[in-house]
């Protein structure tokens, strides 16, 4: 294999020294000339209709440049079931919905101002779970709907009851998971102002710039072409910013009538109310297999609390499907996904996107069949792995495939047997969990595609202008060495250009671990293109063909040892009679299909990534905490552009996914978040956190960028599942409702004691 | 006496009175001096990543001479007035000579950043490990950095950064500022106290503000006679967070940093006396050697930030039914000393608590220091905190479990439980129960089962009642397993 000078290298991220000094600018520290800042009023009932606003009061507040209502924007509907209004008037849904909006020289007298905002209500009946909200005479939240059911995604393949007759041994569990936050470092941020034509400039924490450009456009009344869009340093967003919120339209209207820019910036508390969550899913998984350990089939039913307006994240289900039915082989499989209105919390995209959920109920139901049948967790799992170039039932076409690689080095590692624990009341236990997560984005939109430019300038310096977001992932680093890797320069000398909607191209967003993948793909096109012409060029300094040529270290060599640098083919190119720069341009959008509307079938990512990991626990069963001591990741993951960068996501994903499943939760009581805060509301700190080994599988995808698929999410989807399992082996005890805080440990431990 | 606060900032003076020196030093920093580095998150202490350095005079050597101390504070709760005669350093200024920092090099090379947002509050932890000159083990830097939260690197390579660095010589932050000037500076400054009056016009409301920061007990004393409502503000973890999430609008604040009186641990064959302004940190070295089990909940108490402004009177004044000194000190039959102009006198804790939050302790007193008789080496003591997480998490429910023997035989036995009621309860019933029993399973098992009927605990957003119930009886077996089973078998 070719030796890579920048692919494959531990290379720290292009943008770190800017972070380490304090220099990085996001969206919370810059301010624009006359800048005023803007907070919102949110409602003070889960249901009610509007009776009046009386914003006298706050307008009179010193400092208050002006309050805005529905009434300063024309009548608008946007979002995923275009059930949202910027600025409700008539009826407020759930506790977080948007009323006013005030702006006032300062962040504090904003908020002061909000508050004197008098608003008289006629409170509705309200509905606060899933089986209230489907009850005959429930009060309906969308008007214009017959129920509060939303959807019901459908899906089988094979037949069931003959998988069941079939089966030997058969398990069914319940399991519940809960509203979890995404609890970014910075907090939703923005900043909009207009020029003197009308036209909008934002400065925004998204994730989907152009998808924000459209929506916007349709929430605001005006035409996406006079916005644009600029995205400063974000400090974290994990699938928070992958739709549009009120708040993105509000700083708008907020900036148009006080015509001066205005911020609008979340505290904390607020992330936690008006943000979006991760949707709680009540699901019912019946699964089977055969005494020579096959499986036969899977049943899944489930419920999932939207809230009272419709995000992006209403699709999780068509996620969780994908495990269902392609996570193992499983010939017969029926799933079932209710979507359903409630006054709650509104629900989106977090970070695995219903992977972590399914994870969870799929990998328990694996374990308990394990059990029941004798087998070794692991082996059972080797035995029902999903093999590379198959297509699943569902016609997800599997092409590099480690699962069986992970699951075999989790075995070897499995040899070495826990050490049990010094005191009688302190039990250990080891589990596994795994996940299947799309590897090349997901088609989820029209177009999965992301555009690319690759320039070089006279000086020989290379830029990639690409449509993809830096989120903190390290995108911009590992683009930056596949495109250094392409033209043979130092990484150093590529700079990546993605924050601004006027000058990359279009990008569906940076979501579904997709970007290594399809911006990858879009910046090797491109660099590739660029290379041609300086081939091109250099050939005829050169006097050898172009296809004789390479790059080496800013040089292009002939096959006679000449060369030439790459500044001096650029300049040569350029400056001549007829001069052209070098520039390659590329928009790549993989070879998938959107699923059927009806089946569900269909293959949504050019490419499968898998992942297993082992959980090692400590259960003291007086107090029913528990201790993760290890934790062992191993992740298919193509190939690692940056294996420091590999590690940095599966460990960051390790501490998303072990809050999950031991400590994190937002508590809501009718509607209303009891815990908006970090003092209730527990991350896993860097005591919590347990040793973590990293096993890289690298299948080498055939269509990935030098073989590489997507690992953004996978480190965080299946912690919960191989803790929950980690723990039934230690204490003989299922969990099924994530936290398993010591409170529902013990209360378990009891509940087995009691026979 | 002074109008005005002096701070060094970067190296840099400035003089700050009226409303400035009213507001957190992250605001200070980020909005009137421009120093965005220093991120603001949460704004109460949970994420650090506000954290700077404050360097404060530390007691002179055998020379004579002083020098800064640097620690690690959260930025975000402490206010300018807690700060008087201190020098901040934020992630701007922390470089080697004109160079990138090494821990800063660090965690570029490990990439221990990745959205970054939390970085320089890691950087700045990771500084004043240095500058305490720590050594770096995992263990010490998964401690040391239980402060801040990160939501993007899983703190592994956080973790490897600080690893890495140990094996290089770091130069100490102080190299980059002319710290002779700065010290006397602060030497002519500390023997004065501050004052500052001043009043507060908006929207047709005017308010009168002031606070003070005396140089001795007894200028504090007095004023505290003299003025009605007086906030003393000890290390400011729990006050400053009520500010910021507008529970309290303090007018009148007295801040307790320059009372050297109260900053000792002195002890005598009778007593270990803790003072006032004893920090976290301070108390928890000291325990170290001489208090193992308070150690070892002071070592899961909260994070090094909070520990280095927090103090032991400020836990127990703010009277929290979950505040984790509690059942120790209710178990120890600690003392704490109230001082007013009238003089000084002592209250047993166990009388101290009347209510929730309802101290048995006038307004014009004030705590000056805690105390307890020393303990006999083979007394069991055990004091426990149950919460979801290791550190930095509030608990749901703690304990502290005291018992003397006499011919293996419980002679004493004293329990305390918090976050079971509106105060932390001693069990009377129970310890009956134990008198002149042997340590057994059974003694245990049945001590449980009646420390379950001596408490009425609620349910709120941490834990249910039941919960609570069951690990009342259930903390009396851990701790059997943990302490008994390994005594009897030494008998
Ligand atoms: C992030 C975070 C984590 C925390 N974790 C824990 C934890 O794990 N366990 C725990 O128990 N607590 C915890 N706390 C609470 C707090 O840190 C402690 O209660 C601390 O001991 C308070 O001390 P202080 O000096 O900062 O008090 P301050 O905030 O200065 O004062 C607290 C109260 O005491 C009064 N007071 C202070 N000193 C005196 C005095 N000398 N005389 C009279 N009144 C006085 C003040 O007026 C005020 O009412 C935490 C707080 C935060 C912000
Ligand atoms: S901002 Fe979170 S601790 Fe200060
Ligand atoms: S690097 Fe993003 S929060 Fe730590």
């Amino acid at each position: 294999m070719k030796e890579f000078s920048a692919v494959g290298k531990r290379i720290p991220k292009t943008d770190a020294p800017d972070k380490v000094t304090g220099r990085a600018t996001y969206g919370q520290d810059f301010k624009l000339p006359g800048m005023l800042h803007g907070a919102i009023r949110y409602s003070d009932h889960a249901h009610a209709r509007i009776l009046n606003i009386d914003t006298s009061k706050a307008e009179a507040l010193e400092g208050v440049k002006c309050v805005v209502t529905a009434d300063d924007v024309p009548e608008t509907r946007f979002g995923f079931y275009k059930d949202n209004m910027p600025l409700k008037k008539d009826v407020v849904r759930s506790h977080r919905d948007e009323i006013a909006g005030v702006v006032a020289v300062n962040e504090m007298i904003a908020r002061q101002a909000v508050k004197l905002i008098k608003i008289e209500y006629e409170i509705l009946p309200a509905v606060f779970n899933v089986a209230d909200a489907m009850a005959e005479n429930a009060p309906l939240i969308q008007p214009n709907r017959d129920s509060n059911h939303l959807i019901t995604n459908t899906y089988n393949h094979g037949d069931v009851e003959q998988g069941e007759a079939e089966s030997d041994v058969v398990v069914e569990v319940t399991c519940k998971l809960p509203y979890v936050n995404h609890a970014s470092m910075e907090t939703c941020v923005i900043v909009a102002k207009f020029d003197h034509s009308q036209n909008l400039t934002l400065w925004s924490t998204t994730q989907i710039p152009f998808l924000l450009q459209k929506d916007l456009g349709a929430a605001l009344g005006m035409s996406p072409k006079n916005i644009r869009i600029l995205q400063p340093t974000i400090g974290g967003a994990f699938g928070r910013e992958l739709d549009i919120y009120p708040y993105h339209p509000i700083a708008a209207i907020m900036a148009k009538k006080a015509q001066v820019p205005v911020r609008l910036c979340f505290s904390r508390e607020e992330e936690f109310r008006a943000g979006p969550q991760r949707q709680p899913v009540e699901v019912t998984i019946r699964a089977g297999a055969k005494n020579n350990g096959d499986l036969t089939f899977r049943d899944v039913s489930m419920t999932l609390d939207v809230g009272a307006y419709v995000s992006w994240g209403s699709t999780t289900p068509m996620v969780m499907m994908e495990t269902t039915a392609s996570f193992y082989r499983v010939p017969h499989v029926r799933f079932k996904a209710d979507c359903v209105y409630t006054n709650n919390l509104i629900t989106g995209a977090m970070r695995g996107y219903g992977n972590p959920q399914s994870s969870f109920y799929v990998e328990s139901a694996m374990d308990m069949l394990a059990e029941k049948l004798g087998m070794d967790p692991i082996q059972f799992r080797i035995q029902n792995a999903n093999q590379p170039n198959t297509i699943t039932e569902q016609g997800l076409k599997i092409t590099s495939c480690g699962l069986e690689d992970c699951l075999k080095a989790l075995a070897e590692r499995a040899e070495t047997k826990l050490e049990p624990a010094a005191q009688p009341h302190l039990k250990r236990g080891r589990g596994v969990g795994g996940t299947l997560n799309v590897g090349g984005g997901a088609r989820i939109y029209r177009s999965d595609g992301c555009g690319a430019t690759v320039k070089v300038d006279d000086f020989g310096h290379v830029s990639l202008i690409t449509g993809s977001t830096e989120i903190g992932q390290g995108s911009e680093t590992v683009l930056a060495q596949m495109v250094a890797e392409i033209l043979s320069v130092p990484v150093d000398d590529v700079r990546v250009i993605n924050s601004d909607t006027d000058v990359k191209m279009w990008d569906v967003g940076v979501h579904a671990s997709r970007t290594t993948f399809i911006a990858g793909n879009a910046a090797c096109l491109a660099a590739k293109e660029a290379l041609g012409q300086i081939f091109e060029t250099a050939s005829e300094l050169l006097g050898a063909s172009p296809d004789s040529l390479k790059a080496e270290n800013g040089q292009i060599i002939a096959p006679d040892g000449k060369s030439v640098s790459l500044s001096k083919v650029v300049r040569s190119r350029h400056f001549r009679s007829g001069g052209q720069m070098v520039f390659g341009q590329a928009f790549y959008d993989p070879p998938t299909e959107l699923v059927d509307k009806d089946s569900y079938h269909g293959n949504i990512s050019p490419a499968y990534g898998f992942g297993m990991q082992m959980a090692d626990v400590e259960v003291d069963t007086e107090t029913g905490q528990v201790r993760v001591l290890k934790l062992i990741c191993a992740k298919d993951i193509g190939r690692a552009i940056n294996p420091m960068a590999v590690e940095g996501q599966i460990e960051g994903g390790a501490q998303m996914g072990l809050g999950y499943a031991l400590s994190e939760e937002v508590v809501i009581k009718e509607g209303k978040v009891m815990n908006p805060n970090f003092v209730d509301y527990r991350l896993f700190t860097s005591a919590d956190m347990p040793e973590i080994e990293n096993i890289m599988i690298e299948s080498n995808d055939p269509e990935g960028p030098f073989g590489a698929k997507g690992i953004g999410e996978m480190g965080s989807s299946c912690v919960a599942a191989a803790v929950t399992n980690a723990i039934y082996d230690a204490v003989g005890v299922r969990l099924t409702q994530p936290p398993m805080t010591p409170e529902r440990v013990l209360a378990a431990l009891d509940t087995k004691a009691a026979g | 006496m002074r109008d005005y606060l002096l701070i060094y900032v970067n190296g840099r003076r400035y003089q700050v009175s009226g409303a400035q020196g009213f507001q957190s030093l992250s605001d200070f920093l980020r909005y009137d001096l421009g120093l965005v580095g220093t991120k603001v998150v949460c704004a109460e202490g949970d994420c650090g990543s506000c954290t700077v350095l404050v360097g404060r005079i530390g007691l002179p050597n055998s020379e004579g001479d002083s020098k800064l101390n640097y620690q690690s504070i959260n930025s975000c709760i402490q206010y300018l007035y807690q700060l008087d005669c201190a020098h901040i350093i934020t992630v701007e200024a922390l470089k080697n000579k004109e160079q990138i920092h090494p821990i800063q090099q660090a965690m570029v090379d490990a990439m221990g950043s990745q959205c970054g947002y939390c970085t320089p509050g890691f950087v700045m932890s990771l500084a004043a490990m240095q500058e305490k000159e720590e050594v770096m083990t995992r263990k010490s830097v998964q401690d040391g950095l239980t402060g801040n939260l990160c939501r993007c690197t899983g703190y592994e390579q956080i973790i490897d950064a600080a690893l890495n660095l140990d094996a290089k010589p770091v130069p100490s932050v102080t190299e980059n500022f002319d710290e002779k000037t700065i010290l006397s500076d602060f030497a002519v400054y500390l023997t004065q106290a501050v004052f500052c009056e001043f009043e507060e016009n908006w929207n047709g409301v005017a308010r009168k503000l002031k606070y003070f920061v005396p140089v001795s007990l007894a200028e504090a004393v007095s004023f505290q006679q003299k003025n009605d409502n007086v906030t003393v503000v000890a290390g400011g973890t729990d006050i400053s967070v009520q500010i910021n999430k507008e529970r309290i609008e303090p007018d009148c604040i007295m801040s307790l940093v320059h009372l050297s009186e109260l900053k000792s641990i002195f002890v005598d064959e009778q007593f270990v006396t803790v003072g006032a302004r004893v920090s976290w940190s301070e108390l928890g070295k000291f325990c170290q050697k001489n208090l193992p089990q308070l150690a070892e909940i002071i070592a899961i108490f909260a994070s090094p930030q909070i520990k280095n402004c927090g103090t032991l009177a400020g836990n127990i004044a703010n009277a929290s039914p979950i505040a984790d000194s509690l059942p120790f000190l209710y178990v120890i039959e600690a003392e704490v000393e109230l001082t007013s102009p009238d003089g000084v006198r002592w209250l047993e804790i166990n009388q101290f608590y009347q209510g929730y939050k309802k101290l048995a302790m006038n307004p014009d007193e004030l705590i000056t220091s805690i105390r307890w008789q020393m303990q006999d080496p083979d007394d069991l003591l055990k004091l426990y905190k149950v919460s979801k997480r290791k550190d930095l998490d509030i608990s749901t429910f703690t304990a502290g479990i005291y018992i003397k023997m006499n011919n293996n035989k419980i002679q004493i036995s004293r329990l305390a439980y918090g976050g079971v009621g509106p105060v932390v309860l001693r069990l009377p019933e129970t310890e009956q129960f134990l008198y002149n029993k042997a340590l057994t399973l059974e003694t245990f098992l049945q001590a449980g089962k009646i420390a379950r009927e001596e408490i009425q605990p609620i349910s709120d957003v941490r834990s249910s009642a039941d919960y609570r119930l069951q690990l009342a009886e259930n903390i009396l077996m851990k701790f059997y397993y943990e302490c008994c089973k390994h005594q009897v078998k030494k008998a």
